[in-house]
């Protein structure tokens, strides 16, 4: 018996505390390269803000589900989410015991803005999202180090061959935030803003409205830093979504305005 | 490092979903994002948002309910292709069975006031048979989202948006999504649902 509580308290010790439900960080204001520019703009200004260190888990979700009745698989209305909402989870209220850790996905774009809601916060912009997941371990912005984003494509090849880990398990970037890149892609509250800068006006007078390749072979075109490909797959992996969608390697984390 | 060489297979996978047109093809723009494609059948009436329409009274989207409705996302301030969606919609009408309604939703609701639609409706000469809406900036993030339409602002007077048309149900599901120059589908797709 001693032996056991002894084997328990060395496992508790030598294991660093999970991060509090909620812990967000705050966030200076300053600026990025965003991978499509506004006309005349390198860089984007980004006022100060918070966000969570971690993205959201199985655990604080299913907390909220049980809270709140209409986001539960079965209840919630399918305009909010595909059928794939939370299908892995043993029931509309229970995530099951494996991986409570790890971040929620298989959760709609909808169903993550009421979660931040429901806590007091919101979803980050692309442009909050972007400006954070700039910096390297080191560097708040490592967006012109070649070996970063070297390793950034690297860490979204390997994690798509393995299962998802828990949230908290790979080092913080300099401004003291997880897992942005290591574990899911994550939503924004503007995901679907993703499209060239100036397709509404490129049908101008004279043109062949069919000539008009609306936004997304346009955008690679116009992109003001076209190597950088980490980035790239994340603007065509959020153009590909709706509010609905459920994807297995999709989750989310909140942010608040300060 | 092997697992590097299915990347430039993924970004070819991910561009293919997001750039569903091109030039030679008339075919639905959203083909990977959009609603039609997804499983069970649901009601963007369900999205629950409140908003105001042309002649000022508070309306819900669930108002909408009953009848096919064809709908857009424009603004007002638009000169380039807002008046070829709107036009596109005028042809439909003209050919469109007598029960269709015609719905524009403002992506500028700061601007778009009820009035401002009301002087819009007049310009282009909307029959009965419209519906112009403005909302809330987080309303029309909502309905852009669950229609699968992209916009973003570029600045204080400009926004760039996709231009799809979308055909609604009676009871809100999206049965054909067209770009506004494929009209054709657009009419096929609401013929289909009243005969």
């Amino acid at each position: 018996m001693f032996a056991l509580v002894l084997l328990a308290a060395t496992l508790g010790g030598s294991r660093p505390a999970p991060a509090p439900h909620g812990e967000r960080v705050r966030i200076p204001p300053g600026s990025y390269r965003p991978l499509y520019a506004p006309s005349g703009a390198g860089r984007v200004h980004v006022a100060a803000f918070s966000i969570d260190k971690e993205p959201v888990t199985r655990a604080d979700f299913e907390t909220f589900v049980r809270q709140n009745p209409e986001w539960q698989r079965g209840a919630i209305k399918g305009v909010f989410a595909e059928s794939a909402y939370l299908s892995d989870w043993r029931s509309a209220t229970d995530a099951g015991t494996e991986g409570r850790q790890r971040p929620v996905t298989e959760v709609s774009w909808f169903v993550a803005k009421a979660y931040c809601t429901w806590r007091g916060g919101r979803l980050p912009t692309v442009d909050e999202w972007e400006y954070v997941a700039a910096a390297s371990a080191t560097k708040r912005d490592a967006s012109d180090d070649p070996s970063h984003e070297a390793a950034l494509v690297t860490t979204y090849a390997q994690r798509a061959g393995h299962s998802i880990r828990d949230v908290g398990s790979s080092r913080p970037n300099a401004f003291g935030v997880s897992d942005l890149h290591e574990l899911v892609w994550e939503w924004t509250s503007d995901f679907n803003s993703v499209l060239v800068s100036d397709d509404s006006r490129s049908m101008g007078a004279g043109g062949d409205e069919r000539d008009h390749h609306l936004f997304c072979a346009s955008a690679a075109i116009g992109a003001t830093a076209p190597t950088d490909y980490a980035a790239f797959l994340r603007y065509a992996f959020r153009a590909g979504l709706t509010g609905r969608s459920t994807v297995r390697s999709l989750g989310f984390r909140c942010a608040g305005s300060v | 490092m092997r697992s590097l060489n299915i990347l430039p297979a993924l970004a070819a996978a991910l561009l293919a979903a997001a750039c569903g047109t091109r030039r030679d093809e008339a075919r639905p723009i959203v083909s990977a994002p959009s609603p039609t494609a997804s499983d069970a059948a649901y009601s963007v009436y369900d999205l629950g948002s409140r908003w105001r329409d042309q002649t000022g009274n508070e309306v819900t989207l669930a108002s909408l309910r009953g009848t096919p409705r064809v709908v857009a996302m424009i603004y007002t301030h638009c000169s380039a292709t807002c008046p070829m969606i709107v036009d596109a919609m005028k042809r439909l009408e003209a050919r469109a069975p007598g029960d269709a309604g015609f719905v524009l939703v403002s992506l500028d609701p700061d601007r778009d006031s009820a009035d401002r639609l009301a002087a819009y409706a007049r310009e282009h000469g909307l029959s009965a048979r419209w519906t112009l809406l403005t909302g809330t900036d987080d309303a029309v993030r909502d309905l852009a989202a669950a229609l699968g339409t992209k916009y973003r602002r570029l600045s204080a007077t400009e926004l760039a948006h996709t231009n799809t048309i979308t055909v609604l149900d009676a009871s809100g599901s999206v049965v054909a999504q067209q770009p506004s120059w494929d009209a054709d589908g657009s009419l096929a797709a609401l013929r289909s649902l009243t005969h």
